[in-house]
């Protein structure tokens, strides 16, 4: 156990994303809810090599069993990839930024011998928007910038299991969801290629993606630190070559705030 | 209870709206909507560049030749500055004055009206050839074994070629700063340059780079000859399979080809491709009159040699030979029948020992071997929307 925050540590720096431009899922939200009146506010951060981002994540159980959960999601990231022009292929540097606001309304259930497993399903709804910049050739040199954009929809389902044990308290889960793309501007000057992949997001949108998720916290009350991750793990066989199985590592410091009162 | 109803209706109504599908709607832009709106005030350029990119029959390909990899933004850029007229002193002359894409971008003038009115002595060169040779062209990539450019072989690439014609005082006498200067008055070639170089500064360099880039993506490779030899041949292009009969060819345009492949095809090359001699005398006068490569070489046995033209679209090309003499291909198979001088220079191909060759066509052998010079018409070529005039 006293290894975990080095594993943790070394979990951050793994590259995230091989297709951030097109979609990187936000942190799941794994609901720690046992009881009416709970709410937490976790605020986490991503960073590596080619993310860096934000989120803010609230959840709070008005009713028994009834959960209202709120999730932004703020992330910049670059990456390369290549595309081609005039039959030749190329190198391509990008940057960009997805945001994304979503809510979602579930049940929980607490659970087991000592009452120490949390249940939930939740389903929600959000918007986003992404915005990708494709940097000028260094050679031969361009000053061009390319840019790409579209705002999108996504809705999700997500059963989760949650687990407090002493000051541990542990989650998994997994999440359904269609990312549907909705309008763009694309400038195909960025290449054949990339502009194929573009179209193939379009084509398949909605997207159904499977995607899974755990966290590990420490729960100092009120404060609960925890890491995060939630990977894509299945689309669409048309999609493959989008290469969206991607990872996204995040490091959250929570607050309960029903632990405040006390 | 009141709750598990709410999260019931929430995730049933969050399903029914799953399942309606928005439609995705991407706008795909190549041109920036303000720059796009712009071209569109002065050209009618399609809303992305046209792809210049050919693949050659597999005849050529087995030849070596092989299409250059062209820029499609450049290709784009040349391909307005080869029709517009501003490219001129006195604004009305373009590259297309003499260079008619319908005549298979040759001129049917004996020699070609300049700016002023002005004529040079030479009969304009049809392009339509360039991209079949450009594995040799004037290119840079395979250096100075490429097939140079004009009548007397005096350019070595296609951009070197250019800019002689936009500076020569009989076609559109033009400065290098006269260049510059009616480029950058033109508003649509900011847009243009930008794509094309990633800058928009223009430079004479650049406008010779362009001209050339859709110069070399012109290419004339789809003639009636072309495909029956593709048919035929392949890739097999050593067993002298072109001698046989080509199914699609009439019984004259297949004796043609023979009369063809016997008598002509050691200068002008069996299969279209690049020419056998780089240089020719074809007997056309027993002394110099124009010094053709001699001119530039100052070499005795230059003189009066030529370069040896295509023959691609020869059908729309004429008047024939460099100074334009001959108004019909009767009159050209006449010439190699019966009219060969004995010029000094005269080349081999052309000779029995030392009395020029005649060749004595019947008047069948004739009339067949036009038939098939016929067969290398391009008919697409001439109407070809990525050569057309784009401007409104
Ligand atoms: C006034 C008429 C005229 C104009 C304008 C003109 N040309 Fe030409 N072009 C000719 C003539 C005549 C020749 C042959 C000249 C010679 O060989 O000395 C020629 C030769 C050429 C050749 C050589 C082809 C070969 O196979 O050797 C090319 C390429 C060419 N021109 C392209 C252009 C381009 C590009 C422009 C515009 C920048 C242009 N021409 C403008 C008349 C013209
Ligand atoms: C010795 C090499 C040689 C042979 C053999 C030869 N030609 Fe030519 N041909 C030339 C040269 C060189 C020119 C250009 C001469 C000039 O304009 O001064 C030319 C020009 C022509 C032209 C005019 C092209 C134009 O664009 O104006 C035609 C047509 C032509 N030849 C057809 C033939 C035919 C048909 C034969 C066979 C009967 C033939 N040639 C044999 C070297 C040859």
């Amino acid at each position: 156990m006293r290894l975990l925050p080095y594993i943790a540590l070394a979990a951050l720096l793994l590259p995230a994303c091989t297709s951030n431009r097109f979609y990187t899922p936000n942190t799941m939200q794994i609901p720690m809810l046992s009881e009416k009146g709970q709410a937490t506010v976790q605020v986490g951060i991503a960073k590596n090599k080619h993310n860096s981002g934000w989120e803010v994540q609230g959840i709070y159980s008005p009713l028994p069993h009834l959960g209202l959960m709120v999730n932004h999601f703020d992330l910049h990231y670059s990456g390369d990839t290549y595309s081609d022009f005039s039959q030749s292929f190329y190198a391509l540097e990008y940057e960009g930024q997805t945001r994304l606001t979503e809510g979602a309304v579930g049940g929980y259930l607490q659970t087991g011998p000592q009452k120490e497993y949390l249940i939930s399903l939740f389903g929600g709804f959000g918007k986003g928007r992404t915005e990708n910049r494709y940097l000028p050739q260094p050679d031969p040199p361009g000053t061009e910038t390319f840019n790409s954009s579209w705002n999108y929809q996504r809705w999700f389902i997500q059963p989760a299991l949650g687990m407090k044990y002493r000051r541990f308290q542990v989650g998994t889960g997994l999440r359904f969801v269609w990312v549907d793309y909705l309008n763009g501007d694309i400038n195909s000057r960025v290449g054949q290629v990339e502009t194929d992949r573009i179209a193939l997001l379009e084509q398949n949108s909605p997207l159904a993606l499977t995607e899974i998720a755990w966290t590990f916290g420490w729960h100092f009350r009120p404060v609960v630190i925890s890491l995060n991750s939630t990977a894509v793990v299945r689309g669409k066989n048309s999609i493959r070559d989008l290469n969206l199985a991607s990872n996204f590592v995040s490091l959250t410091v929570g607050l309960n705030l029903h632990e405040l009162k006390k | 209870m009141k709750k598990l109803h709410l999260a019931c209706l929430f995730l049933g109504t969050l399903i029914l709206a799953a399942a309606c599908k928005r439609d995705t709607d991407f706008n795909y832009y190549y041109y920036e909507p303000a720059d796009f709106a712009l071209l569109s005030q002065y050209l009618n350029l399609p809303d992305r560049p046209e792809n210049y990119q050919s693949t050659l029959p597999k005849h050529l390909q087995s030849l070596g030749l092989a299409a250059r990899p062209v820029d499609y933004d450049k290709a784009t850029l040349g391909r307005v500055l080869f029709y517009d007229k501003n490219l001129s002193k006195d604004g009305t002359i373009s590259c297309a004055s003499c260079h008619k894409q319908e005549l298979a971008f040759s001129d049917d003038k004996k020699v070609s009206a300049g700016v002023f009115g002005l004529t040079g002595d030479r009969n304009s060169i049809a392009l339509g050839s360039v991209l079949s040779f450009s594995a040799y062209y004037g290119t840079d990539l395979f250096g100075p074994s490429g097939v140079p450019f004009f009548w007397d072989n005096r350019a070595n690439t296609a951009a070197e070629q250019n800019l002689a014609s936009m500076t020569n005082p009989n076609e559109m006498g033009m400065s290098h700063t006269d260049i510059v200067n009616a480029v950058q008055t033109q508003p649509y070639y900011e847009p243009l340059f930008r794509m094309a170089f990633g800058s928009n500064q223009v430079t004479q360099a650049r406008v010779s780079e362009a001209i050339a880039e859709f110069v070399n993506g012109i290419g004339s490779y789809k003639s009636k000859f072309d495909s029956e030899a593709e048919k035929t041949l392949g890739y097999n292009t050593y067993s002298n399979l072109e001698r046989n009969n080509f199914s699609g060819f009439s019984a004259a345009e297949n004796r043609g080809k023979l009369i063809y492949l016997d008598n002509c095809a050691s200068c002008h090359s069996p299969l279209q491709g690049r020419p056998e001699k780089m240089k020719a005398n074809n007997g056309l006068d027993a002394a110099t009159v124009d010094a053709g490569v001699g001119g530039v070489t100052n070499q005795a046995n230059d003189m009066a040699q030529f370069k040896v033209p295509t023959l691609r679209n020869i059908e729309l090309t004429g008047p024939y030979m460099h100074d334009g003499r001959f108004a019909t291909l009767e009159e050209v198979v006449e010439h190699y029948s019966t009219g060969i001088q004995n010029h000094p220079n005269l080349s081999p191909e052309l000779k029995y020992g030392y009395q020029p060759k005649k060749l004595n066509f019947s008047a069948q052998d004739k009339s067949d071997l036009v038939a098939f010079l016929k067969t290398l018409t391009d008919q697409e070529l001439r109407t070809d929307k990525r050569y057309a005039n784009p401007f409104k």
